[in-house]
């Protein structure tokens, strides 16, 4: 069941194209010979492409799988292979990932690297994955979920990360300090609130941390799939780096990761008790103080990011919509900034 | 004195025509786009309809920062005052300065939020913070 598509002729083309590339590649790294069919195109992000899709043996039996590739080399966050070799690590250590089939940076297959993995069957988008955990009653299930997944990618020994992984200049505070001064300086406008939250962090900044892991960066509804017992996989690794593991706890607990669910602290699901306690029962290390640095960190860093995908729109180098009304809801993590910091 | 409909009329009617007459025509992407389309009108029409607010604002910056409102328009005085306001900020080591500022960013922030998505504040963060509640 392929997108209809505005523009049927090249929706069609680069379905015929993926397809044939897809039976050739799993030709060459898994000598199978599959028919594939039944494409449906699931990611909204610009850059990436995440096709599901069917493999066919000539016997006839099908499985569903998903494809991650980049239409070309030169926009590669994190390279694939690496990436693919993250979710390995990440998958040994009982953290909910698509099991990978395999990777490859050779072009020849559909214009840029790739890997295959499993498809995970359930919901990703954010409106539709509250609905479904009210209906189902998993929210706190999931907040617990979520801390048991954080606590065993925290585990692992971040010597093992793939090499490409970003790590830490200075520290994870002094990189993060410095780095959101250098987009303050480069704001269109001077904010007061940002000017303020900026100075807050430095002379509240955290003592350098007992120790560094994989954080994987970007954990919120929207990067998660949810299915009827909850947490079914963690998605987009894309960010991942080497960093402080309150980094990553504080991130899925901003309030613009809620869509609505204000009450609900960690990504709209559920409290944080629960969350923390599944943490600290996998093997985590807690400290409210450090996540209260970092979520001021995030929604400032968030805020940031707003504005800055608002400069984009102006300047022409990324020009729609959406990305103008990005500079008009700058103000909602202002308020948000303020609150948390609130004398 | 241009005639009616008056700009915020016109807003209306543009937002009227987009979700009554384009919006059911769509799908896909142009559905999402579309709805931020509107959100972006609706944003507008408050802006417009609150323009004293910006000279409401620059008094309470220039007091503040116990300095006059600078001459010309009300938004570039808002403009020089929140440059200025952003660099003492910025500065810091002045406690009761920070102190003093808190509450007067709040009621901007607020009054921002008025236009920009007006409900925004009614959940308040601070309970969120090492120790609790507000």
């Amino acid at each position: 069941m392929s997108g209809p598509g505005k523009a049927p002729e090249s929706a069609q083309a680069r379905e015929a194209r993926l397809k044939a590339g897809l039976e050739a590649v799993f030709r060459a790294e898994l000598s199978r010979t599959v028919t594939v069919s039944d494409l449906v195109v699931t990611s909204a992000g610009a850059r990436r492409g995440n096709v599901l899709f069917t493999a066919m043996d000539s016997g006839g039996k099908g499985q569903r799988y998903c494809v991650t590739y980049l239409p070309t080399l030169d926009i590669e966050l994190l390279p694939i292979p690496q990436e693919a070799a993250l979710f390995r690590l990440a998958e040994a250590q009982g953290v909910p990932v698509p099991h990978v089939h395999f990777a490859t940076e050779d072009p020849l297959w559909v214009g840029g690297p790739l890997f295959v993995s499993d498809c995970v069957a359930g919901e990703t988008v954010p409106r539709r994955v509250l609905r479904k955990v009210a209906a189902e009653g998993t929210g706190e299930t999931i907040a617990a979920q979520l801390g048991s997944a954080f606590a065993a990618l925290h585990s692992i020994d971040p010597t093992l990360a793939p090499p490409a992984l970003a790590r830490p200049e200075r520290t994870p505070v002094e990189d993060a300090l410095a780095r959101t001064d250098q987009q303050l300086r480069e704001l269109l406008q001077p904010s007061p609130i940002f000017s303020y939250a900026q100075r807050w962090l430095e002379t509240h900044a955290p003592p350098a941390g007992e120790g560094l892991a994989i954080v994987h960066g970007d954990v919120r509804n929207g990067n998660v799939i949810i299915d009827e017992q909850g947490l079914a996989a963690v998605l987009d690794w894309e960010v991942a780096k080497v960093g402080d593991p309150l980094e990553d706890l504080a991130w899925t607990c901003l309030r613009c990761w809620r869509f609505g669910e204000d009450d609900k602290e960690v990504g709209g699901f559920g409290p944080r008790a629960r969350f923390v306690a599944a943490y600290e029962a996998g093997g985590g290390s807690f400290d409210p103080e450090r996540f209260h640095w970092w979520k001021v960190l995030g929604t400032y860093r968030w805020g940031l990011g707003l504005a800055g995908q608002a400069a984009a729109h102006l300047d022409g180098r990324f020009s729609n919509i959406v990305m103008a009304m990005s500079g008009r809801r700058v103000g909602e993590l202002e308020y948000d900034l303020l609150s948390l910091l609130k004398p | 004195m241009q005639d009616r409909p008056t700009a915020v009329e016109l807003l209306d009617t543009l937002a009227t025509y987009l979700e009554e007459e384009v919006g059911p025509e769509l799908e896909g992407p142009l559905v999402y786009r579309t709805r931020v389309a509107l959100n972006l009108l609706s944003v507008v029409r408050r802006e417009l309809s609150n323009e004293e607010a910006l000279a409401r604002e620059a008094a309470r910056l220039a007091a503040l920062l116990d300095t006059a409102v600078p001459e010309g328009s009300p938004r570039l005085a808002l403009e020089a005052l929140n440059a200025q306001l952003a660099a003492r900020l910025r500065r810091g080591g002045d406690a009761a300065f920070d102190e003093a500022a808190w509450p007067v960013l709040m009621t901007g922030a607020r009054e921002k939020l008025a236009v920009l998505r007006p409900g925004y504040d009614g959940y308040d963060s601070a309970g969120e913070r090492p120790g609790g509640a507000s």
